[in-house]
């Protein structure tokens, strides 16, 4: 989210965070990332909102309580991604058993032909979901999140050639999926 | 499709299924809202020390049964463990309620 060139910067908020537990610029926090971490998640957790925005709930409440650990060498953006993307691999962890299935497709419209957008984004998530979850935030950090791998290997907190090998094979792995589609 | 093609095709698919932008829909007042609540030092402190003042004062100004008060009395000493402990209970539901 883009701020007036007279708002205060990130490093300003937090400061004031910190100093007097100042709840407002914390919200002005909230207000600037919410849209690129619940899209983030929106994205891992393959497209179900309820669970994304569960899971930014929690990692704008662990950024809170851990805001004294955040050290500035990181963009703040960075350092909650690296939170969400955490929150995502213990919920993940705790939710083997149940592989992860995209969500289906609403079937309420059955006479009428889905758009090809539609259609294509469901193989995508479908694909996506078939994924390791590390895989899946590496494309999904450096595609739409657009960081580069440099800064996603931060977030992901592995070197920059780990981060590299696991966007190719989770292309990889989706150009054969996708081509399997009729 | 050679491969050249296939990677511009999988780099459009990705950025065009991955939108960007969601609107705030009350997650920053969700998220306030869920916060732990703010750390009070002075008010804590405040609170300790009116808690103790009235439970001291209270034990202390006690009859003894022996017509005079606890305050003059050589039982004041055997009373502050009880009145320590009576303090620090009172002291947490005190600052459990404000």
């Amino acid at each position: 989210m883009a701020s007036p060139p007279d708002a205060p910067t990130d490093a300003e908020l937090i400061t004031r965070v910190l100093l007097r537990d100042d709840r407002r610029a914390f919200g002005e926090l909230v207000a600037r990332h919410q849209s690129a971490v619940r899209g983030l998640l929106r994205r891992l957790t393959g497209g179900d909102l309820s669970q994304a925005d569960d899971l930014a709930q929690e990692t704008f409440l662990r950024a809170y309580r851990g805001l004294r650990g955040y050290r500035g060498g990181a963009k703040f953006s960075s350092w909650l991604y690296r939170i969400a993307c955490n929150v995502f691999f213990s919920r993940d962890r705790g939710s083997r058993e149940a592989p992860q299935e995209p969500l289906a497709l609403e079937a309420g419209n059955s006479g009428l032909a889905l758009p090809d957008l539609v259609l294509e984004r469901h193989d995508l998530e479908k694909a996506l979901a078939s994924l390791k979850p590390r895989e899946r935030a590496a494309l999904v950090l450096t595609y739409a999140n657009e960081l580069t791998h440099e800064e996603a290997a931060v977030v992901l907190d592995c070197p920059v050639g780990t981060l590299k090998t696991h966007v190719a094979r989770a292309k990889e792995k989706l150009r054969r999926q996708l081509e399997e589609v009729p | 499709m050679n491969g050249r093609d296939d990677e511009v095709w999988l780099d459009t698919l990705l950025q065009r299924q991955l939108p960007s932008g969601t609107s705030d829909d009350g997650f920053r007042e969700q998220i306030l809202q869920r916060l732990p609540p703010r750390e009070r030092p002075v008010r804590r402190a405040f609170g300790l020390g009116v808690t103790w003042g009235v439970a001291a004062l209270t034990l202390l100004l006690l009859p003894t049964g022996e017509g005079s008060m606890v305050l003059s009395s050589m039982y004041a000493g055997n009373l502050m463990v009880p009145c320590c402990l009576g303090t620090a209970l009172l002291w947490y539901v005190v600052d459990s309620l404000t």
